[in-house]
């Protein structure tokens, strides 16, 4: 079967050549540049193959060229790339790379990546600022992907460990495409992106979407506060912000008075934009925030292209979306096959007509989606989804602990955060609690609050009472 | 703003910036360490934000991301910058 990708990729590459492609704060790429360093890095990762199947890369990195690059060279390869979150601990690396039968790790040569030790990766270069290493031996089992799977992402399973979403070619190609179309990308667009490139957010809206119409990527990583934003947008000129709510709350606390002459769209996703802020926002620099709505395993399903209101826009092009009393339910040119690593999960999601269910509630209103609630039990958290009884496990575990609830609260900023209420015996505090989550769950996953009682208060039929337990954070914790 | 008051100015902003389970008593427990009481990345954007605001100084957590560790080391990092600290 012939990949869609690399020949979409070179297509682009052809027709843009003389353009500039991706930035970050060390230097820029034109397209041919790119082109030519992805080409050398695939060469390089194809003499790391020793088996007649396609090598699986992951993608352990930051938002950089050098990871762009690694993202191409994997295709360009004949690899599969699996864009891993760089927040994740070496604990969940490594639970990933076995779940999945990653063969190559790409990362920050100071990442924690649990190399197969005798084995030395060398290269000339082609990466980067990034390393390569090899994180599994050749003879270990592993689960075959699908013959059309080109790319995977992670989402967050509910069996404690990430969900692997297998992607087509075809699927991928379409969400860029599709989001380059209905959202009017164009090659003199520049596209500030400062959220991670493997999140759903950058991959579709920002990567093979912004190459396909010629338009340029700028690359930031770390913590978007407002005064970084700003500098990245002086010095690009940059036309589109793409980020999560949390970037737009900053610029509304810090209300920089310049920055946005040339933006011309914002677009918010991940999580619930507080209309407060999208209000605040646009009259602080006179740009609109545009959301979407987008689900891991689907894709990007709609757009608000009048950037204005609540709503979250009207489907786009190549998504089929139905909101009625079981949810909302979408079928998309570019959802996901199944997850690598969760057997048969997906495929309950997806009904006889194709459909997906969302675990979202929601009403189409003139044409636009709306949502009023979730039936999904994952907390978000800034755009990262959070499994509950992954945490309580995960409490449970430590030493002292009697029992555990974890659950979403609103914090002192009026934010949805995950909380935890923990039965302890005496002598246990909250900082040996967070130290013990710290050990196995990567930084967004310890709670943020957390509050410790001698027993979990339990409803009529002794399940824990969540709305006891939110009351008992309005409390003062006792001594 | 000597630099004790700007630590004690520091604290305050801190606890304000956390998700809302964070006191000054847990925070000494810790040793001033924000990441031993759970500081999340959205509280870190919070402070940084609150410092500059109120400081009038600029922090950039990527370039200088080993000084975010205490509110002794964020304070060390306004009063380098020569901002904020009358000495």
């Amino acid at each position: 079967m012939r990949a869609v990708l690399p020949d979409a990729f070179t297509d682009a590459f052809a027709r843009h050549g003389d353009r500039l492609a991706v930035t970050d704060a060390g230097g820029s790429l034109g397209y041919a540049e790119l082109a030519d360093r992805a080409r050398a890095a695939a060469n390089r990762l194809a003499r790391y193959n020793v088996r007649d199947e396609p090598l699986r890369v992951g993608l352990y990195a930051t938002n950089s060229a050098d990871y762009v690059v690694g993202y191409l060279a994997t295709l360009f390869a004949g690899a599969v790339p699996f864009l891993t979150d760089s927040a994740f601990g070496s604990f969940e690396l490594v639970r990933i790379a076995e779940d999945c039968g990653l063969d190559l790790l790409l990362h920050a040569p100071s990442a924690d990546v649990r190399a197969v030790v005798d084995e030395a990766l060398t290269d000339d270069g082609e990466f980067g600022a990034l390393a390569v290493s090899r994180v599994r031996r050749f003879d270990a089992s592993r689960p075959q992907l699908l013959d059309d799977t080109e790319a995977c992402r992670f989402t967050s399973g509910s069996t404690g460990r990430p969900n692997c979403i297998e992607f087509s070619g075809a699927a991928v190609f379409a969400a860029a495409a599709n989001w380059a179309k209905g959202t009017g990308l164009s090659a003199d667009d520049r596209i500030a992106c400062f959220a991670a490139l493997s999140n759903g957010l950058a991959f579709n809206t920002s990567l093979l979407a912004a190459f396909l119409p010629g338009a340029s990527l700028h690359l930031s990583h770390g913590l978007p506060t407002a005064s970084r934003v700003v500098r990245l947008l002086e010095s690009t000129a940059a036309t589109r912000l793409v980020a999560f709510p949390a970037l737009y709350e900053s610029i509304v606390r810090r209300a920089p008075k310049e920055g946005f002459a040339a933006v011309r769209t914002a677009i918010s996703s991940g999580a619930p934009l507080r209309e407060t802020v999208r209000e605040e926002f646009t009259a602080l620099t006179g740009v609109p925030i545009h959301n979407y709505y987008g689900i891991a395993e689907t894709g990007p399903l709609t757009y608000a292209a009048n950037g204005a209101g609540s709503g979250l826009g009207a489907p786009l092009p190549g998504v089929r979306l139905l909101a009625e009393e079981q949810g909302i339910r979408v079928k998309s040119e570019s959802m996901g096959s199944r997850y690598l690593n969760a057997p048969g999960v997906f495929e309950e999601r997806v009904d006889d007509a194709g459909y997906y269910h969302t675990g979202d509630q929601g009403r189409l209103l003139d044409g636009t989606l709306h949502l009023t609630g979730r039936t999904s039990r994952l907390v978000n958290v800034g755009g990262r989804k959070i499994d509950p009884i992954e945490i309580a496990d995960v409490l449970r575990a430590a030493s002292g602990v009697l029992d555990a609830a974890a659950f979403e609260a609103e914090n002192q900023h009026g934010e949805p955060t995950l909380a935890a209420v923990v039965a302890v015996e005496p002598g246990v505090t909250a900082q040996s609690l967070r130290t013990h989550c710290a050990a196995t769950l990567p930084s967004f996953k310890v709670p943020g609050i957390l509050r410790l009682v001698d027993h979990i208060p339990a409803n009529s039929i002794g399940k824990p009472s969540i709305e006891r337990l939110r009351r008992l954070l309005s409390e003062p914790q006792s001594n | 703003m000597d630099s004790s008051a700007l630590r004690t100015k520091i604290l305050g902003l801190a606890i304000a910036a956390g998700d809302g389970s964070v006191t000054a008593d847990e925070l000494a427990g810790a040793n001033y360490s924000l990441r031993d009481v759970g500081y999340s990345s959205l509280s870190y954007m919070r402070l940084i934000d609150s410092i500059e605001n109120e400081v009038g100084v600029y922090l950039d957590p990527e370039a200088d991301i080993e000084h975010y560790e205490t509110i002794d080391s964020v304070t060390a990092l306004v009063v380098a910058s020569g901002i904020g600290a009358d000495a």
